[in-house]
């Protein structure tokens, strides 16, 4: 009997300790399965690092260059605060979801929607002139974004704006942009895509409405961009929401300055987005233009009595940079005069710089 | 008693086993931070050619042709305009180019220096890129031969 009794404790505690065992040794397996994919999707996002820094450098070295790369499907997330913005650029950074890994972007001109996630990045960028070279602008995107260039079928004006924007974006041979009229707007359907956007080259009527179709109105992923302007310069105004119609939010205007910065505007998620991309392009615009301020002042010096060149680069063209450089002070508030402002310096310092060089002078730019 | 030994004995299998897999995880975590820091030694020097493609492209010292630029030119004029802005004007360089310096030089014909930006730099390690260069003298429309050498300091 006591040994009957003896056997039934054995057996028990056998399988007390296999359980107690089995589940030290499952424990252990499962943190270090923990531990290793943490570690393997560090080492994923910082792959992803090097090979988005490489793009971002690509874009600062070489313009014009469009290209699709290939993607572990790690989600990107952009952010870009505009009133964060000092004299050593904006807070902003790319960070890979989940991964706790950031890459700064306090200097980087990167216009993208805020979240991309996909297994192929489409890259392109374009160099910025004002008269000359400021930087160059990078445009991400995913092959599942589409754009609507719409323009009015009644202004020649807006249809040959359009055309020309679409001409332009178009040197992205991977985009999916469509040049199309106000009055087929609501016959394009919703296919899927991550995001849809209307770009118009008019502002509608305060009565009028966006008519988008059934499909692309359920799927809530679409929005409206509207242009102001011409190739030169203008503003963009970004939509909201009133009465269950798609309308310009006038507190979501900011002024463009040449194609490259309304593309910028175009590719931003929204107006938080493309502003504070703008006010880094600024930054360096106004460091460039004290290069050149700089540089005429000394060719000013250097020619000071030869009356052949001297007046090229006296006070009417250094004023011309003065200007430039005041109509940036306040970036965070730029106003549609300080564009026009720019873009009249900019224009006579074109005129004085063909004007050295034809009297073979030295170049202002 | 000899429940115990069996007990003894599974508890020993347990020891030597785990005694391993420790020794085998141990082993292979000394090895990832080996190759972890041989990537990074990697990454930081991929990472200073990028800064000095960088440095190479600034449109602040570059050639240009009416916005067209020229490259691995430098244009000594705006070479000296950047030379002299005042720190405030450089602070937007400390977050493009932290801990660097760069400095254009002249050997042919003449023998030249300006130190372009980040003269107090600090730090334990420094790699030097010089980068052989055409130095452009708008006022006398003539080319020299040079380098722009830049310095980064980790």
């Amino acid at each position: 009997m006591i040994k009957q009794k003896k056997g039934i404790v054995e057996v028990q505690f056998n399988w007390l300790f296999i359980l107690i065992v089995g589940v030290i040794i499952l424990l252990f397996f499962v943190s270090l399965t923990q531990w290793y994919r943490g570690s393997k999707e560090k080492e994923l996002a910082s792959d992803v690092l090097y090979k988005l820094d490489n793009i971002l450098t690509g874009a600062q070295i070489s313009s014009r260059s469009a290209s699709q790369i290939d993607m572990p499907s790690i989600g990107l997330v952009f952010s870009c605060d505009p009133d964060e913005c000092s004299d050593y650029g904006c807070a902003s950074s790319i960070e890979f979801e989940g991964s706790g890994i950031a890459e700064d972007t306090a200097m980087d001109i990167i216009f993208s929607q805020e979240s991309l996630k996909t297994e192929l990045l489409d890259a392109w960028s374009l160099d910025w002139n004002v008269a000359y070279k400021v930087t160059n602008f990078l445009y991400l995107s995913t092959p599942d974004i589409k754009y609507y260039l719409v323009y009015d079928p009644d202004d020649t004006t807006s249809e040959d704006f359009a055309k020309s924007v679409f001409s332009k974006i178009g040197e992205n041979k991977y985009l999916d942009v469509k040049l199309i009229d106000g009055s087929e707007v609501e016959d394009q359907e919703y296919n899927g895509e991550s995001f849809v956007r209307f770009v118009l080259f008019y502002l509608p009527a305060a009565t009028d409405s966006i008519d988008v179709s059934q499909s692309m109105q359920k799927s809530n992923k679409w929005d409206v961009l509207f242009v102001d302007g011409d190739e030169v310069s203008g503003h963009v105004m970004f939509s909201m929401v009133s009465g269950g119609l798609m309308k310009p939010d006038e507190t979501k205007d900011y002024p463009y300055l040449g194609l490259p910065s309304l593309i910028g505007a175009i590719y931003s998620q929204d107006f938080d987005d493309y502003k504070c991309n703008m006010r880094k392009a600024l930054l360096r615009l106004r460091a460039v233009n004290d290069i050149y301020l700089e540089r005429t002042k000394k060719l000013y010096d250097y020619y000071a009595g030869d009356m052949q060149c001297e007046f090229y680069y006296d006070t009417e063209t250094t004023d011309q940079f003065e200007a430039i450089k005041s109509a940036l002070a306040d970036p965070g508030n730029l106003q549609a005069s300080d564009i026009s402002s720019i873009v009249s310096a900019v224009d006579n310092i074109k005129n004085y710089n063909s004007q050295a060089n034809i009297r073979s002078c030295p170049r202002i730019y | 008693m000899r429940a115990q030994m069996k007990m003894g004995e599974s508890i020993m299998i347990l020891i030597i086993f785990f005694f391993l897999l420790v020794f085998g995880i141990v082993f292979y975590a000394k090895y990832a931070v080996i190759s972890a820091g041989s990537k990074q030694d990697e990454n930081k020097g991929l990472q200073a050619i990028q800064l000095v493609q960088m440095v190479q492209s600034l449109p602040e010292i570059q050639c240009s042709v009416e916005g067209i630029i020229d490259y691995n030119c430098i244009d000594l004029m705006k070479v000296t305009a950047l030379k002299d802005f005042t720190p405030e004007q450089k602070k937007i360089y400390s977050t493009m180019f932290p801990k660097t310096i760069i400095t254009a030089e002249e050997v042919y014909p003449e023998k030249r220096r300006w130190q372009i930006y980040g003269d107090d730099v600090s730090g334990k390690s420094r790699s030097f890129f010089p980068v052989p260069v055409a130095l452009y003298n708008a006022t006398s429309n003539e080319y020299y031969f040079g380098y722009l050498n830049i310095t980064v300091v980790s």
